[in-house]
């Protein structure tokens, strides 16, 4: 290949692709794609760990219910979804994580509960240990010391 | 081609490889490929696959280097499926007109020549005579060694030229630009 065939292949390249520009959308896709799936990853560990909290406070909440009256969990579970989703428009684009917005939800959730049981006095003696789990003692986020762990369901 | 710093599986440095990468690797595939919509397509699948792979990416090869590697598999299968595809479609036509169907940019007998040869010869040209990349770049994009890549670049360049040739682009000998100077 002679270099006057080289120099016009680099000059009909270079007029040919030179200015050629993908579509806008395209490079945007790539990375909301690319943040989408770091996000998709956060929002199902946040609705894995919104199921533990669901899943432990619908337990607490069905034997505390049963023995003091207290609210319906179905309510505390549709906060926490709603929740969820405030926290997920909350971050900023291209950002991920809303589990510290989570759990200090649940965290203030789980303190306002606490006091109000506390106030009522309404935890009746005699029980197993399982029912002793009121709805004072919930504890979505591991970091709450407060109270006693529900780990196990109640029987 | 300056060499860029980038951190394997970094999100961040995915993004800015995209930016700095996006419109080249893309211009790769259009001269490639000859069509601007399947280049488009190759461009994203090329990024979704570098993505999944981004923590494997070992720095000791340019980081462009490495997505025309991952953007040539992506023409090349794109090739295949394609010639699948309209086969039946190229055999209905037989004998009758052929149609417009590629972007102005690609219409000229260089990007004619270079449709017709295998995209992995096409995208060493491109590679080579647009993006300006030496033979341990090449050699590094393609992870062949540089004695392999000399041969392989000599390869591409005979069929491109004779495909030049037969376009009339070119006189077969010496290798002369006959086009623009009627």
């Amino acid at each position: 290949m002679t270099e006057d065939l080289e120099r016009w292949l680099a000059d009909e390249l270079g007029r040919g692709l030179g200015g050629l520009q993908p579509a806008p959308q395209s490079l945007d896709s790539i990375t909301s794609r690319q943040a989408g799936r770091g996000r998709r990853v956060t929002v199902k560990a946040a609705a894995l760990a919104a199921a533990a909290v669901l899943v432990s406070t619908g337990v607490v909440f069905a034997a505390g219910t049963a023995l003091t009256g207290t609210p319906n969990p179905a309510a505390w579970g549709q906060q926490v979804s709603e929740h969820v989703e405030t926290c997920k428009q909350q971050l900023p684009a291209g950002q991920h994580g809303i589990g510290s917005c989570v759990s200090s939800f649940a965290r203030q959730h789980g303190e306002s509960q606490r006091a109000q049981h506390s106030q009522s006095g309404s935890q009746s003696p005699g029980h197993g240990p399982s029912h002793k789990l009121g709805p004072g003692s919930i504890t979505p986020s591991p970091r709450s010391t407060k109270g006693p762990q529900p780990k196990t369901p109640a029987r | 081609m300056e060499p860029t710093a980038y951190q394997p599986g970094s999100d961040a440095d995915f993004e800015r490889l995209c930016q700095d990468s996006y419109a080249r690797v893309f211009r790769t595939l259009v001269a490639t490929l000859g069509d601007r919509t399947a280049a488009e397509d190759c461009v994203q699948e090329t990024f979704a696959r570098a993505y999944k792979a981004w923590g494997r990416w070992s720095p000791d090869a340019p980081a462009e280097a490495w997505l025309h590697r991952i953007a040539l598999n992506v023409a090349t299968s794109y090739r295949r499926r394609e010639h699948l595809r309209t086969l039946p479609q190229l055999l209905l036509r037989l004998g009758r007109p052929r149609e417009e169907g590629f972007e102005a940019e690609s219409r000229g007998e260089l990007f004619e020549a270079l449709r017709r040869l295998p995209p992995s010869q096409a995208q060493l040209i491109v590679l080579r005579y647009h993006h300006g990349y030496s033979n341990r770049e090449l050699a590094a994009a393609l992870g062949v060694p540089e004695t392999t890549l000399g041969s392989r670049l000599g390869v591409a360049r005979k069929a491109l030229e004779s495909e030049l040739q037969r376009l009339g682009v070119v006189t077969d000998r010496p290798s002369r630009v006959v086009k623009g100077e009627e």
